[in-house]
């Protein structure tokens, strides 16, 4: 015991080193977005600093366009979100609950799912958004989105739809219950934090997304977020201060969703790994 | 007879459940089913995206195994993967052995700053550790000039020798959080019976990391071991986005590789033939990986 309180003051410095490590460049960051070039050169980055430049925030907001961004980023991660909410949600209750004959088909299909990575179907993708006229859409991002993300939301929920009580689905077949209702009135509020956790999983994906919308989006006012910082930055290399308050902009409101739903997310977080 | 007959079908098969699977199949099918089809037939022709699609047989295949930027790309793979299953894996454990297991307050709030590079988009993560590197004005720059070590500034991402080193310190700091998180439940699952026994036997910390805290998270370890090497093995973003691959073709990685034959050069057959070999390459991994981990589990 004695032996643990000498440490503790070790663990503490350990600790507070580990989380400098991860804050200082966010950190460094925000500095920068609040300084100027000019003071930059002159002054250094850390030196000197007597203004703060909040209008860059302002100037980069509108210079980069960065509201039709975020309408797009929205629009996109909407559609997507309540794609894999939906169709994970019923496949996983058919798969944990229903019997039907190709059962088996579909398991594989969804284990398959949860390994394939995105190259491998990338490229013919690109063409058939084409044939399909859908490219520089929106839709070329939300569907593929969709599609691939289900397997993983379906292999999640169905965890937690096996661990309802088979008794409490038998009674309300027996009160007449349609499998919609069942599902919407019984599983749906059991599982509601699984849900949840998918929910800010596929939101933080899709958000963050870089490959799939730098190949299917072509014009600049269907850019995401991601996207349009990409291109900004390779406008405006010489200043690094307005491309970094873009930066910023672009990183507050997942940090905003992350601080609110954190227990969520960490909760959901472990139970996936745990369980996969 | 009636009622029976009408259970006995209920417990066959359910017609709702088709309802239920069918958006999964129909999205599943059009959106990765058939491209991948579609991938594997592209891989055996030089099509080049516009006009009629030609077979060469497995003469893609064959150049694959003698391009030399394959293997610069491999190499740096491979290169990725050594370190992203060491560093930020051994960061993480630590980490989160010190959050669960040393009674310390505040865990929460720790565990909170450390994950917070995850929620970061990696452009926003290219902007910040493209000032870092910044060789005339960024931090680091400025701190080392601070420290009086200018003979040791450098373009880092513009030099041959730095630019992985680079590119990997950022990696690590974008992956460790989730290690940290996963290997924090992973610990706090631990019969704690176990640490009290520990304990009782006069064992110290260290002792219990070693004997109780590394072989109870062994299943947890295989988990982030086979996320980490299929990761490496998909890096493309920070590449992307830090590097474009340069300076030359140093800091190419094999999806870096297979954007820019099927996208830029328009070589959409040859681009097929990397996607395909890299997830070859990701599939047998990952069935090792789940092999060992059942093999492990069973003894």
């Amino acid at each position: 015991m004695r032996k643990k309180k000498n440490l503790k003051p070790a663990v503490y410095a350990a600790l507070v080193f580990c989380c400098l490590c991860t804050l200082v460049p966010c950190v460094l960051i925000v500095i920068t977005s609040l300084r100027t070039t000019g003071e930059i050169v002159r002054d250094g980055l850390f030196g000197n600093i007597t203004t703060l430049h909040w209008e860059n925030y302002i100037e980069a907001w509108k210079v980069g366009h960065f509201s039709t961004y975020f309408l797009n980023s929205i629009f996109i991660t909407f559609f997507s979100v309540l794609g894999v909410l939906l169709f994970s949600l019923i496949g996983a209750y058919a798969m944990a609950v229903l019997n039907f004959k190709g059962k088996g088909i579909y398991k594989t299909l969804i284990v398959m799912g949860l390994v394939i990575p995105c190259e491998i179907i990338v490229i013919p993708l690109f063409y058939d958004m084409q044939s399909m006229g859908l490219m520089d859409t929106h839709w070329a991002v939300i569907l593929p989105t969709v599609a691939m993300n289900i397997p993983f939301g379906t292999f999640l929920l169905s965890g937690f739809i096996k661990d309802i009580p088979k008794s409490l689905l038998e009674s309300a077949r027996m009160d007449g219950a349609s499998e919609w209702r069942t599902l919407w009135k019984i599983v749906m509020p059991i599982i509601k934090p699984a849900l949840i956790s998918l929910l800010i999983f596929i939101f933080m994906w899709t958000w963050n997304d870089f490959m799939l919308p730098n190949i299917m989006i072509r014009s600049q006012e269907m850019r995401t977020l991601p996207l349009g910082l990409d291109y900004f930055r390779g406008k405006n290399t010489q200043n690094i201060p307005l491309i970094a308050s873009a930066s910023n902009i672009i990183a507050l409101p997942v940090i905003i969703i992350y601080l609110v739903f954190q227990k969520n997310l960490i909760k959901g977080m472990m139970v996936g790994a745990v369980k996969g | 007879m009636d009622g029976i007959e009408i259970n006995r079908k209920k417990k066959k098969t359910n017609p709702v459940a088709y309802v239920f699977v069918l958006p999964t199949i129909v999205l599943f099918g059009i959106f990765v089913i058939w491209p991948l089809i579609q991938t594997v037939y592209l891989s055996f022709s030089d099509w080049s995206g516009i006009g009629a699609i030609e077979f060469i047989g497995f003469g893609n295949y064959l150049e694959f195994f003698k391009d030399p930027q394959v293997w610069q790309s491999f190499k740096n793979n491979v290169l990725w993967m050594v370190v992203s299953c060491t560093v930020p894996i051994i960061i993480g454990l630590f980490q989160a052995s010190l959050l669960v297991n040393s009674g310390i307050r505040h865990s929460k709030v720790f565990q909170l700053i450390l994950f917070l590079p995850q929620v970061f988009s990696s452009v926003v993560a290219a902007v910040i550790w493209s000032w870092i590197y910044n060789p005339i004005l960024g931090p680091l720059s400025s701190v080392m000039e601070a420290l009086g070590l200018e003979k040791w500034i450098m373009p880092w991402l513009g030099n041959e020798n730095t630019v992985m080193i680079a590119l990997l310190i950022m990696s690590i700091w974008c992956g460790y959080g989730f290690n940290t998180v996963v290997y924090s439940a992973a610990i706090q699952g631990i019969d704690s019976d176990l640490y009290e026994a520990a304990t009782m036997d006069g064992c110290g910390p260290f002792r219990k990391f070693f004997s109780i805290t590394i072989p109870c998270v062994r299943t947890t370890s295989t988990t982030l071991l086979m996320f980490s090497l299929i990761g490496s093995f998909r890096v493309f973003d920070i590449v992307y986005q830090m590097t474009k691959g340069g300076p030359g073709y140093s800091s190419y990685v094999l999806s870096y590789h297979l954007y820019n034959e099927a996208f830029i050069k328009s070589r959409v057959g040859y681009g097929s033939t990397i996607a395909v070999i890299l997830t070859i390459f990701i599939l047998i991994i990952s069935r090792l990986f789940l092999r060992v981990r059942e093999g492990g589990d069973e003894a």
